[in-house]
């Protein structure tokens, strides 16, 4: 019996591409977690972001026997680009959000770290990530909280490292001034 | 506001903060369903593609045999109204003349 744990995701994919389901099993229970928290940021949305990264899983056991190990990029990074793909598919879709599925907008008069729990603290964050065109919103999820480098983002995203780094300047500024004009106090910073 | 200011500010209220390790094995076991289930589809369904090569040969062979075909036939609309005023003779020949003209002719002769 193999120890398929101990696999990396190059040879998983050699033997997805077997059709051999408890590789299949392990490289999804590896990365599930990640991509769905990438595509819940991006969607705000637990629902459809379950669906994208089901289809996402669904392509890369289809495709397993065109993946090229030898070519630009991880498995991960991979997997990363469908997901953000679809999500963006996705927001495209839903330009116009039905009033009822906005949320409340949050009071901006007093300080944030006070007076927010965590459930609001939330709800300003998915505020101001929406705040953001699709393209910025995806290169921030990858960038702050997901801690990936220029390169690895310009992998996922299929740009090059310094349209990132444009990506990243202009969502800064858009989140910044996000952030004044809800009055949002944060440290000494602002 | 510093990057860093910004980075922990966001990550503070991170909207992907509460996944469930149930949520992500609902989401795995339904993964493997849909797993089984492409695989249950049958296989005639499944579209089968010939070769590329074979397809190219045996188009290059329609081609021809379509080009001989129209040769043929454009010699007979030319000879025909030749034949008719007389321009030239062809007398048909005799099958067995044929096929004595043939290669296999010495061999039937025999």
């Amino acid at each position: 019996m193999h120890n398929f744990e101990s696999l990396g995701d190059p040879a998983l994919m050699a033997l997805i591409a077997l059709g051999d389901k408890t590789s299949f099993a392990l490289l999804s229970r590896r990365h599930m977690k990640t991509m769905v928290c990438v595509a819940q940021r991006i969607l705000g949305n637990a629902a459809e972001a379950d669906e994208v990264v089901q289809e996402s899983f669904l392509r890369l056991w289809i495709n397993a026997a065109k993946w090229d190990p030898d070519g630009p990029g991880t498995v991960k990074t991979w997997l990363g680009r469908v997901v953000t793909n679809l999500c963006l598919d996705r927001c495209r879709a839903r330009r116009t959000i039905p009033l009822d599925d906005a949320g409340d907008i949050i009071d901006p008069a007093q300080d944030v770290r006070d007076r927010l729990g965590d459930e609001d603290r939330q709800r300003v964050v998915r505020q101001l990530l929406d705040k953001l065109p699709d393209n910025q919103r995806i290169a921030v999820v990858l960038s702050y909280f997901e801690d990936q480098s220029g390169k690895e983002i310009a992998e996922t995203m299929g740009v090059s490292v310094g349209a990132v780094e444009s990506l990243l300047v202009r969502a800064r500024r858009t989140l910044r001034e996000a952030v004044r004009t809800y009055g949002f106090v944060w440290g000494e910073d602002l | 506001m510093n990057d860093h200011t910004l980075r922990s500010f966001l990550q503070s209220g991170d909207p992907a903060e509460n996944v469930e390790d149930r949520r992500l094995e609902a989401l795995q076991a339904s993964l493997m369903q849909q797993i089984a289930l492409t695989e249950q589809e049958p296989s005639s369904s499944r579209p089968v593609f010939l070769p590329r090569r074979f397809l190219v040969l045996s188009r290059g062979f329609a081609f021809g045999v379509l080009l001989c075909g129209a040769g043929v036939l454009a010699g007979r609309l030319v000879a025909l109204p030749l034949m008719a005023q007389k321009v030239v003779q062809v007398e048909e020949p005799a099958p067995t003349v044929l096929a004595l003209a043939s290669p296999w002719g010495e061999w039937i002769g025999e």
